[in-house]
């Protein structure tokens, strides 16, 4: 446990501009994207009568003009996935195919330190800077949403956020877990990076389309995103079966990586 | 109870045999010489008893103790230099060699200086603006400080200027002195030459050969050139055991010399006064050629 710290802190301080930049960035997009909502609600609302559901499906929010609905659709519904995804994926990348493609996997895996120490390392630091861009847009929206008058209430998000920050942190870890596998798996970054963004954006797409099919409807539940978006966690709170999904999904896709790792030949 | 003991060890690579059957047993205080070309196993045979790979067939053992179940254990008693060194280039070395110490559980912050010190190395630098010897320096005091019963060195010298060379050598010798076991990979035989008491020669993946150096040297050739004192004929060499290909200009005699050197020198004596000689190291093609007429032979 206490190697696996060593490792994920040294993991971590290498993608620190990454993960700053991001927590930046994140920060800063929600922010505007709140001071612009009231200037916004109005049009917002005759804009949101006429929407396709297809569309709706896929921003995340039936009630586009309210600003729990607005903050879904925008923040949680596509901005906060494409950073939380995309940190998860880099720093996955990086870890275990990044130590391999550099040669510093010989050194490491030398040092008394065993595989599935090294594995519980890469996947601590992943899960770290999913928590901190995570975190960072939590405490942006309770902010943000207090100075913009949004009047969100304040309880709920609080709840929700405690019990799965609005389950946007289990969405990262989950991609995370999943990047973490491949790259245990493979040690090849363009493989961590292309099978874990398929898993990532074929979900989405999933959860989106496929409901425009009576036939196919059924399939979006097999989606990463059904259990993170389906409920519309910033308007009606966190559905707690979907959040165990999540947990699944880390759980298993975490214990498979230990495995994988523990059995192939590194580079 | 050997320190490195492989039985039938193999490994394969899709249709590519890159370690065959290999039967090794290195012993306590001795320094082994793997001496090999360029894709000849080395590398991967390290990386078998290090179990940064798995053997398809066969196995490796360490102290004792199982490669790859036992293979934290065994890697707590190992230092290790890669042939390919990579650290992180944002730390200085200092803070690289702390985080290593982290990571075993060791605090090697005085024995590390003290190498620093006889390497020559710059602890305060960041990794990233070291030249590749420097970074060498840096592999060699992570592999040393902790001062390990085993030390698997994966062609040691690279990037090194000759005096460092030197100093590395002296303090391979100390740890032998004082019990420790070195593994030297390399396909050089000069560098293997000045520490290795016992030399495994490995090629498309079989041991061919293990030997003490002076062994394989006797029966090896290498080009010895006089500088004389006066021309000579040829004629004086004509004859001598071990001695071929000789060639006279002038003044000046070169021959390529099998074993012992003392007739072919002798015989120059005997002519002139020997000015200056010159001898190029045993041809690693050579000693591999040697070996295979050997095989062939039998």
């Amino acid at each position: 446990m206490r190697v696996s710290l060593v490792i994920a802190r040294r993991l971590l301080a290498e993608r620190r501009l990454l993960i700053g930049g991001v927590s930046v960035g994140a920060a800063l997009t929600l922010a505007l994207q709140m001071a612009m909502y009231p200037s916004l609600r109005d049009s917002l609302g005759e804009m949101s009568e006429g929407l396709p559901d297809a569309f709706v499906q896929l921003i995340g929010s039936s009630e586009f003009a309210s600003p729990e609905g607005f903050l879904q659709a925008e923040a949680y519904g596509t901005m906060g996935p494409i950073l939380i995804v995309l940190v998860a994926i880099s720093m996955a990348s990086s870890s275990l195919p990044g130590a391999e493609a550099s040669g510093r996997m010989a050194m490491l895996a030398t040092s008394a330190v065993s595989r599935r120490a090294i594995l519980a390392g890469a996947a601590s630091a992943v899960a770290a800077a999913v928590s901190v861009v995570a975190g960072v847009y939590w405490v942006t929206t309770l902010v943000g949403s207090s100075v913009a008058g949004l009047d969100i209430a304040v309880a709920r998000l609080a709840v929700g956020q405690l019990v799965g920050r609005e389950v946007l942190w289990l969405l990262g870890l989950s991609v995370g877990a999943v990047a973490v596998l491949v790259g245990a798996a493979t040690g090849a970054r363009g493989a961590t990076v292309g099978v874990s963004a398929t898993v990532a954006v074929g979900s989405f797409l999933v959860y989106g389309l496929l409901p425009l099919s009576d036939r196919f409807a059924w399939g979006r539940g097999v989606s990463l995103w059904y259990p993170y978006a389906a409920n519309e966690p910033l308007v009606r709170g966190v559905d707690p079966v979907h959040v165990l999904i999540l947990l699944g999904v880390i759980a298993a896709a975490t214990v498979a990586g230990l495995l994988v790792f523990d059995r192939r030949d590194l580079r | 109870m050997p320190v490195i003991e492989t039985r039938g060890l193999t490994k394969r690579f899709g249709s590519v045999t890159a370690v065959d059957t290999l039967d090794l047993r290195v012993e306590p205080g001795e320094v082994f010489g793997f001496l090999g070309p360029n894709g000849a196993g080395k590398s991967t045979t390290i990386r078998l008893l290090l179990d940064l790979i798995r053997p398809t067939s066969g196995v490796a053992r360490l102290f004792g103790l199982d490669s790859r179940a036992d293979a934290p254990a065994i890697h707590r008693r190992i230092g290790f230099v890669p042939s390919e060194v990579a650290m992180p280039r944002d730390l200085t070395a200092d803070r690289y060699l702390a985080y290593r110490d982290d990571l075993r559980r060791l605090d090697t912050a005085t024995a590390r200086h003290a190498l620093a010190e006889r390497l020559g190395a710059e602890l305060g630098r960041r990794i990233g603006d070291m030249s590749t010897g420097n970074r060498q320096k840096i592999a060699l005091i992570q592999a040393l400080a902790h001062d390990p019963e085993l030390v698997i060195l994966d062609e040691p010298s690279r990037g090194l200027d000759p005096l460092v060379q030197y100093a590395l050598h002296e303090l391979l010798r100390e740890r032998v002195d004082r019990g420790a076991t070195v593994f030297l990979s390399s396909h050089s035989i000069a560098e293997v030459d000045r520490t290795a008491t016992r030399v495994g020669i490995i090629r498309d993946g079989c041991l061919i050969a293990v030997e003490s150096l002076a062994e394989i040297k006797a029966r090896t050739s290498r080009t010895i050139e006089l500088d004389l004192s006066g021309p000579v004929e040829a004629a004086v060499f004509a004859g001598l055991p071990g001695v071929t290909d000789v060639t006279v200009v002038g003044s000046r005699v070169s021959a390529r010399v099998r074993g012992s050197a003392d007739g072919f020198l002798r015989a120059a004596l005997g002519a002139a006064e020997v000015r200056s000689v010159r001898s190029a190291d045993a041809d690693l093609e050579d000693v591999f050629l040697h070996f295979y007429r050997g095989e062939a032979d039998t």
